[in-house]
C-alpha cells in the first residue's frame, strides 16, 4: 500500500488523529515537569545520581501515551462492540483484523513523534548524561566472597573493549564484629587500583576504571575484614569503552516506551471482541499503567538507563523486552483468529 | 434481463439464550432480482427486513439456504466494491469530516486518490454536502449524515446497491433528490434493494416489492400488479353539485358504480415547496 493510501487508511487516521490530541497535554506535561523540577535541580547537584530525575521524564511520557492509547480506542470503531457505525467498517475495512493492526501502527507513530523531543531534548536537560556506554551484567554460578570462599570469578560475556567496573554487592551478617571487607579485583589477572572503601553496607555502590580493553575474566579476591558479600545477578557489570550519542540512546528510549502502548491496544483490541468501549478502556488503562509506573516490562529499565547513561542496545534490553512483544503479539493474533468475519 | 441477486430457501434463526426462545428472523424465502431494478421490502418492524440485507451484504450468515448476489456469495471479498450497503445507525469516525470520511470509504475500496476524490466531490455536490466543509460527522443532522451515507454507499459506482431505509429522516427535498439518484443509478444498471417504511417513495420508485411479514413473504410481485384495481378515477373541474350528480348519472346509466365523488388535495409536498421553496430543488 502506497503512503499515500495508507494516510487515508486507518493507520494515517488514527495517527493524525493521535498526534492532534496528545501533543497538547504533553507539552503541558513537560512543562509542568519542567517547572517543577528547577527547584530541585539545585539540591541534586553533579554528584548526585541523574536518575533521580527521571519520574520528570516518566510524568509526560505517561500522559503522551495515555493520551495516543484513549484517543486511539475512542477513534476506531473495531476496538469494542457495538460501537457506532461498526456495520460500516465489518463491510468496508479488509483483513481479518478490521483495521486494527494499521490503527495501532499509527497510534504508535504519533506517540514516537511526540515523545521523541521528549527524549531527545528533554531528557538531557533533566540531567541524562551527553554520551551512553553499554552496561554488561556480570553473573556467576558461586557469587558468595566470604572467608570460607575467598574468591569470586566473573566470565565477561563480551568482546567490547571496556571501561569500568561496578561492583554493588548484598551484604551478609558478619560472625563477629563488623569489618568491613576490603576486595582486590583483577583483570585478566592483573590487579585494578584499590577499591576507595571495604564493603560495609547493602547495595554499596563502587566503581573502578578498566584500562579500555577487551577483558576475558574479573576475579574478585578477598583481602581483609569478615562481612559476607553476595554478587547476586545485577549485583556486579562493566561499562564498555565506546561512547554513543546520548541523543541515540534517547531515540531507542522513545521507541522502547511505545511497548507498554502497543500492549494496552493489543489487550483493547482482543478485549474489544466481546466487551463495549468502557470495558475496553478499562482494561487498556490499566495494562498501561501496569507497563509503566507499575514496573512490568522494558519502560522503567529503560528510563533509568537512560538516565544512568547506559547504552539501550545491549543484550540485556531485547530480553526485557520479549515478555511485552509476546503479550502483544498473540493478543494481536488471537484477535485475528477470533474477530467474527460475520458477526450481529 | 440477468439476475442480479438470487435468493433459495433463504432462512436466518438467531439462536435463543437462557430464557430467550430462538428468534426466526427469516423464514424460508425465495427471491429473484434482475439487473437495474428496484427492489422495495416492506414490512412492519421486526419482519426481518434489515436481515435480508445483512445476509446479502455478507454480514449475516443464513442458518439454511443460499444467497448469491452477482453470482458470487454475498461474503465474496470480490464484492466489496460492487456491492455498496448503506446500513441503519450512525456513520463511523465522528470525528472526521465529509471529504476525510469519503476519502477513507475510497482508499478502503481500492480507489485511486484521484478518482476517489472527483467521485467524492461530486456525490457532496450532489447531495447538498459541500456547505458542511470541515465540520466533523458528528455534528451532522440526521439528514446529513444519511446523504452522507449514500454518498459513500454511492462512492464506488457498486452494481448493486442495499439501502435500508435510505429517507428516513431526510426533508422532501433531500428524499426527491434520493429518489432521483436511485432512477438514474437504476436506469444505469444498478440494481436497488430498498428496506422503506415511506410506503409513498416505495410506491414512487420501485418495479416491484416485497412484503415480508413475521420473517416470512407475505406478497410479492410488480407494483402495477399489485396496486391495479378494476376501478377509474375521472378528475373534472367546474362542475357544481348538479353537475357531477349529472356525471356520476351517466356513469350509472352505462352500467359502472360510483363508488364516491370527492375533492381531491393538492400533493402535499407541493404545499411544501411552495412554502419552504425552492432552495434546494434538485
Amino acid at each position: 500500500m502506497s503512503l499515500c493510501r495508507w494516510r487515508r487508511g486507518p493507520g494515517g487516521l488514527c495517527g493524525r488523529r493521535a498526534l492532534r490530541t496528545a501533543a497538547v497535554p504533553t507539552l503541558l506535561a513537560a512543562l509542568l515537569a519542567g517547572a517543577c523540577f528547577g527547584p530541585w535541580r539545585a539540591d541534586l547537584g553533579e554528584a548526585n545520581a541523574p536518575a533521580a530525575a527521571s519520574p520528570w521524564l516518566a510524568l509526560p511520557m505517561l500522559v503522551a501515551a495515555a493520551s495516543v492509547v484513549v484517543t486511539t480506542i475512542l477513534f476506531w470503531p473495531a476496538f469494542g462492540t457495538r460501537r457506532p457505525g461498526s456495520p460500516w467498517l465489518d463491510r468496508v475495512q479488509r483483513g481479518r483484523l478490521g483495521g486494527l493492526g494499521a490503527a495501532i501502527a499509527g497510534a504508535l507513530l504519533a506517540q514516537f513523534v511526540v515523545t521523541l523531543p521528549l527524549a531527545t531534548l528533554l531528557a538531557p536537560w533533566l540531567g541524562a548524561p551527553a554520551t551512553a556506554r553499554a552496561d554488561h551484567a556480570l553473573s556467576t554460578d558461586a557469587p558468595v566472597l566470604d572467608a570460607s570462599r575467598p574468591v569470586v570469578t566473573f566470565v565477561v560475556p563480551t568482546d567490547e573493549p571496556l571501561a569500568g567496573l561496578w561492583l554493588r554487592p548484598l551484604v551478609g551478617l558478619p560472625s563477629g564484629a563488623w569489618l568491613g571487607t576490603t576486595v582486590a579485583v583483577y583483570a585478566d589477572g592483573e590487579r585494578l587500583p584499590e577499591l576507595a572503601r571495604p564493603f560495609a553496607d547493602n547495595r554499596q555502590l563502587a566503581r573502578l576504571p578498566l584500562p579500555g580493553r577487551v577483558v576475558r575474566e574479573i576475579r574478585l579476591q578477598r583481602v581483609d575484614g569478615n562481612v559476607p558479600l553476595v554478587f547476586a545477578d545485577g549485583s556486579a557489570g562493566l561499562v564498555g569503552a565506546t561512547a554513543h550519542a546520548g541523543a541515540w540512546n534517547g531515540v531507542r528510549f522513545a521507541l522502547l516506551a511505545l511497548l507498554p502502548t502497543f500492549v494496552a491496544l493489543a489487550l483493547a483490541a482482543v478485549c474489544g471482541l466481546a466487551a463495549g468501549l468502557p470495558t475496553v478502556l478499562a482494561v487498556a488503562i490499566s495494562a498501561l499503567f501496569l507497563a509503566t509506573v507499575g514496573g512490568l516490562g522494558i519502560f522503567d529499565h529503560a528510563l533509568l538507563s537512560l538516565f544512568r547513561g547506559q547504552w539501550l542496545a545491549s543484550d540485556a534490553v531485547f530480553p526485557r523486552c520479549a515478555a511485552s512483544l509476546a503479550v502483544g503479539c498473540l493478543a494481536m493474533i488471537v484477535t485475528m483468529l477470533l474477530r467474527p468475519r460475520i458477526c450481529r | 434481463m440477468a439476475t442480479a441477486i438470487s435468493v433459495r430457501q433463504l432462512a436466518v434463526t438467531f439462536p435463543g439464550r437462557g430464557r430467550h426462545a430462538a428468534v426466526e428472523a427469516l423464514r424460508p424465502l425465495d427471491l429473484d432480482v434482475g439487473t437495474g431494478r428496484i427492489l422495495g421490502v416492506l414490512g412492519p418492524n421486526g419482519s426481518g427486513k434489515t436481515t435480508l440485507l445483512r445476509v446479502l451484504a455478507g454480514r449475516q450468515r443464513p442458518t439454511s439456504g443460499q444467497a448469491t448476489v452477482l453470482g458470487l456469495d454475498p461474503a465474496a471479498d470480490a464484492l466489496r466494491q460492487q456491492v455498496a450497503w448503506q446500513p441503519e445507525g450512525a456513520l463511523p469516525l465522528g470525528v472526521l469530516s465529509a471529504p476525510e470520511f469519503l476519502a477513507w470509504l475510497g482508499a478502503e475500496l481500492g480507489l485511486p486518490n484521484a478518482e476517489s476524490d472527483a467521485r467524492a466531490e461530486y456525490w457532496l455536490g450532489r447531495l447538498d454536502l459541500r456547505h458542511a466543509g470541515r465540520r466533523w460527522l458528528r455534528t451532522f443532522s440526521t439528514g446529513m449524515q444519511k446523504r452522507l451515507a449514500l454518498a459513500g454507499a454511492l462512492l464506488g459506482e457498486p452494481k448493486v446497491l442495499l439501502l435500508d431505509e435510505p429517507t428516513a429522516g431526510l426533508d422532501p427535498f433531500g428524499s426527491e433528490v434520493v429518489m432521483q439518484i436511485l432512477r438514474e443509478r437504476a436506469a444505469a444498471g444498478t440494481t436497488v434493494l430498498m428496506a422503506s417504511h415511506h410506503l409513498l417513495e416505495v410506491e414512487e420508485i420501485c418495479d416491484e416489492v416485497i412484503v415480508l411479514q413475521d420473517g416470512a413473504l407475505q406478497a410479492r410481485g410488480p407494483l402495477a400488479e399489485l396496486l391495479a384495481t378494476e376501478a377509474h378515477a375521472v378528475v373534472v373541474r367546474g362542475l357544481d353539485a348538479a353537475g357531477l350528480e349529472a356525471v356520476a348519472a351517466t356513469a350509472r346509466a352505462r352500467g359502472g358504480e360510483v363508488l364516491r365523488i370527492e375533492r381531491p388535495r393538492d400533493h402535499l409536498f407541493a404545499l411544501f415547496r411552495r412554502l419552504a421553496g425552492q432552495r434546494r430543488a434538485p
